[in-house]
């Protein structure tokens, strides 16, 4: 079990994987581009699917030769995080009718991808764990974390196109209290609504930021209390105060304020997107930062003895 | 007098069942965590070192404002407190009303006021379009709906109101479990060789554990919160053998210790092979292995003190830094059973030059200059973390509650009402929902083009 290499069937499908996303940012830029080539964002899609599949496949084969789950260093960390991206992505379009920024999802991925290929060969080697990391709480600890911060992002990337909806494009538009619209369904028959944003669109960033929020937010706080669980465990102590988990607890604090900011329906959009857009940055400084700044702590592996 | 306590109690719960106290709370919390976490605190990287980084000066004012250690400041704990005094309250005050609220039927309301619903359609009537037409294809979706005179109200979930409480009810759960814990909980740790053992016992401000002559006696502190109710279990924990594993390369891939754990008779109660992620548990009393080592024993100026061996090349060494350059490095040599060892050098700290200094033989002292060194063997220990966790059973049903609240939260509620004009020659037809807007319009209108086929 020490030092083995990747494989060359594991290589294959993670290119074919990357590749894939590379298909997809095109076709989902040029439907986003021009709204009537509703195909083009369909093999978008499909180009998704396909890099979501072949990455299964590429992590099924990393976990026969490792043995277990493949989720010991930072590249494969990596690549589920790609794959939950992925998968939170295809199942909000599914569910939602998300479009309009399948091309920065998947561009972003990419950047996910080449970062994973450029990292050192000891950061991807299959290497033997450290006594603390033995355990079948790593399974159960980060991929929830994973997938939230999946859906954290996707939520940002909406608020992102809100704010860009609300301050850039419609910026000559005073703050109007509803927009209506009025839609005919037969003769004679007319259905008028309102939602209380400048556009349908600005209402939809919004929402889809919401959902994100709503299912990344449980996520987030089974990851942190398995956490806890997991660190009694090893540690025999629930909560330590270290970096990682301190961070984590930051982006917990952000994100309840704004559910809560939500049931007050006055807030205006961008206040909660704005607190999304910061929420993802907290998101991000728990993933990368604390290792990368060197805050220090026990999520550091390598100096227990 | 009695009023004015009134108006307080009033106002304190007023304020403190309030939903804008909460986000004030989650913002000012997430700030001074993300300082805590940014900051070096005193408890991870010890005094020295941030008296080193900001000088003494700055280092103490600092440490005034709390700053050094955030997480265990006043007004950190000041903070959660409030939130969880704000939850406790908003949670009887405001959430958990939601209740009734949640399966009743809407209220009714005016023509007038139905144009004004975020979604709303006017149609003409005729004979085979009334309202029980659109009672009748409300229903078919799953709708409540019934006719009151010329009017219709409908509406469908509900549910998920209540998910917002069976969170509450999960967080408030951890919490009381926090709160046992903090009061009757304890923790600690030993460090203790083969065929030794120790009592837990309250050592009050000392940290560190009490040998005695007979190795199964020592005394491992506990550390516990001022305010305490718990209590010390009796039991004396043995060591009956530690010992390592390691990967090929050397690299350790797992410690074990074989505990038993006697009663003050000792009787036998429990044994267990520990390792790390998988502890001794006995009646609230649980025990980890957290590292392991081999120790040397060493006295330095006629103190006795026991250091870490580090495996550094191939060799066994302590390193002591004494000035800012240079440091003493010791390194003990133990060919076979005659041969036991310790030889000094002086190092500089960056390890590029080292001088032999001599050697100390075992349980022999020599003096170097102006310090006295002895070595007295080496000894390999294994670190054990104790500790008691009696709130700990709560996390599991608190998880539970919270998690199952999200899912409630689902949903949404969607109401829709109608009603004839006065004339009785038109409808107005119209909805809202609290959630998922753009679905329930989809929903909306597919209802509304139906009506319309049909009619
Ligand atoms: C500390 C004071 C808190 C107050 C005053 C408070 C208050 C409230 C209120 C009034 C609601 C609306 C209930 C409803 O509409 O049925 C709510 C919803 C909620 N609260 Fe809290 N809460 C607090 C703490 C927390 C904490 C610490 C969490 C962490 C998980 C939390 C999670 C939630 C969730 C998930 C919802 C549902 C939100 C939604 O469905 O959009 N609350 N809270």
């Amino acid at each position: 079990m020490e030092n083995l290499g990747i494989s060359q069937n594991e290589t294959l499908f993670f290119n074919i994987s990357g590749f894939s996303v590379f298909i997809a940012i095109w076709f989902y830029a040029i439907s986003w581009l021009n709204s009537k080539l509703k195909l083009l964002k369909k093999l978008g899609s499909l180009f998704l699917f396909l890099s979501l599949i072949s990455l299964t496949i590429a992590l099924v084969f990393r976990g026969v030769a490792l043995n277990f789950f493949p989720l010991t260093n930072l590249y494969e960390s990596l690549v589920i995080f790609a794959w939950a991206v992925i998968a939170a992505y295809l199942f909000l379009e599914w569910k939602f009718k998300i479009d309009s920024f399948g091309w920065v999802v998947s561009a972003f991925l990419l950047m996910v991808f080449l970062y994973a290929t450029w990292l050192p060969p000891s950061q991807k080697q299959i290497a033997p764990l450290v006594p603390a990391l033995q355990s079948y709480w790593r399974t159960i600890h980060v991929p929830p974390l994973l997938m939230s911060y999946a859906l954290f992002l996707i939520g940002a990337f909406s608020s992102a196109g809100y704010l860009i909806e609300t301050k850039i494009l419609n910026r000559g538009v005073r703050e109007k209290k509803d927009i209506k619209t009025t839609k005919e369904i037969a003769d004679g028959v007319k259905i008028s609504s309102y939602v209380r944003e400048i556009s349908q669109r600005a209402h939809f960033f919004d929402e889809i930021t919401y959902r994100c929020v709503t299912f990344a937010f449980p996520l987030l706080t089974i990851g942190i209390i398995n956490g806890a669980l997991w660190a009694n465990h090893a540690w025999g102590a629930l909560w330590q105060w270290d970096p990682k988990e301190t961070m984590a607890l930051v982006t917990w604090f952000i994100y309840a304020a704004y559910l809560h900011f939500r049931l007050n329906t006055k807030v205006s959009g961008s206040v909660l997107a704005l607190i999304s857009l910061i929420g993802v940055a907290m998101v991000y400084l728990t993933y990368f930062g604390v290792n990368q700044f060197n805050f220090g702590g026990l999520h550091t592996y390598g100096k227990i003895e | 007098m009695k009023k004015i306590l009134e108006n307080i109690k009033n106002a304190f719960l007023e304020e403190f069942s309030s939903v804008k106290l909460a986000i004030t709370l989650f913002i000012f919390l997430a700030i001074t965590t993300l300082i805590g976490t940014v900051l070096p605190e005193e408890p991870m990287v010890g005094a020295a070192e941030l008296v080193k980084k900001y000088g003494l000066e700055k280092y103490k004012l600092l440490k005034s404002f709390g700053l050094t250690d955030v997480f265990h400041s006043w007004w950190y704990l000041a903070l959660l407190t409030a939130l969880g005094l704000n939850l406790i309250i908003a949670s009887f005050k405001r959430v958990f009303p939601k209740w009734r609220i949640a399966f009743a039927w809407p209220v009714e309301i005016e023509e007038e006021n139905i144009k004004k619903l975020p979604i709303n359609c006017e149609f003409n009537l005729n004979k085979e379009f009334d309202l029980q037409v659109i009672e009748k294809n409300l229903k078919e979706k799953n709708y409540k709906a019934k006719i009151i005179g010329k009017k219709l109200i409908a509406v469908k979930g509900g549910w998920h109101r209540l998910g917002a409480s069976v969170t509450h009810v999960g967080i408030l759960t951890l919490l009381i479990g926090c709160t046992v814990t903090i009061l009757t909980g304890f923790n600690g740790m030993v460090q203790v060789g083969e065929n030794e053992g120790f009592y837990l016992s309250d050592l009050g401000d000392n940290s560190i554990q009490i040998r005695s002559v007979e190795p199964e006696n020592w005394l491992a502190p506990i550390s516990k919160m001022p305010i305490w109710i718990g209590r010390i279990p009796p039991y004396l924990v043995k060591v009956n053998k530690t010992w390592r594993e390691d990967y090929k390369t050397g690299q350790p891939r797992q410690w074990y210790s074989d505990l038993s754990v006697y009663d003050q008779n000792k009787k036998e109660l429990a044994r267990k092979t520990i390792h790390v992620n998988d502890p001794l548990e006995f009646k609230g009393l649980d025990i980890y292995q957290s590292n392991w080592g081999r120790f040397s024993q060493i006295s330095f100026n006629n103190e006795l003190i026991t250091l870490p061996l580090e495996n550094f090349r191939g060799e066994d060494i302590v390193v002591l830094p004494l000035s800012e350059d240079i440091g003493l490095k010791l390194k003990v040599i133990q060919n076979n059973k005659e041969k036991d060892i310790l030889e000094l050098y002086s190092i500089t700290n960056d390890g590029s030059k080292e001088k032999y200094l001599g050697e100390v033989e075992k349980n022999k002292k020599l003096q170097f200059g102006p310090m006295n060194i002895g070595y007295f063997g080496t000894q390999t220990l294994t670190g054990l973390q104790f500790k008691s966790n009696p709130g700990g059973i709560l996390i599991y049903p608190g998880m539970f509650f919270i998690i199952a609240g999200v899912f409630i939260a689902f949903g949404s509620r969607k109401q829709i009402w109608a009603a004839i004009n006065e004339n009785n020659n038109r409808i107005v037809i119209g909805g809202n929902a609290d959630r998922s807007k753009g679905k329930f319009f989809q929903e909306f209108e597919e209802l509304i083009s139906k009506l319309a086929l049909n009619k």
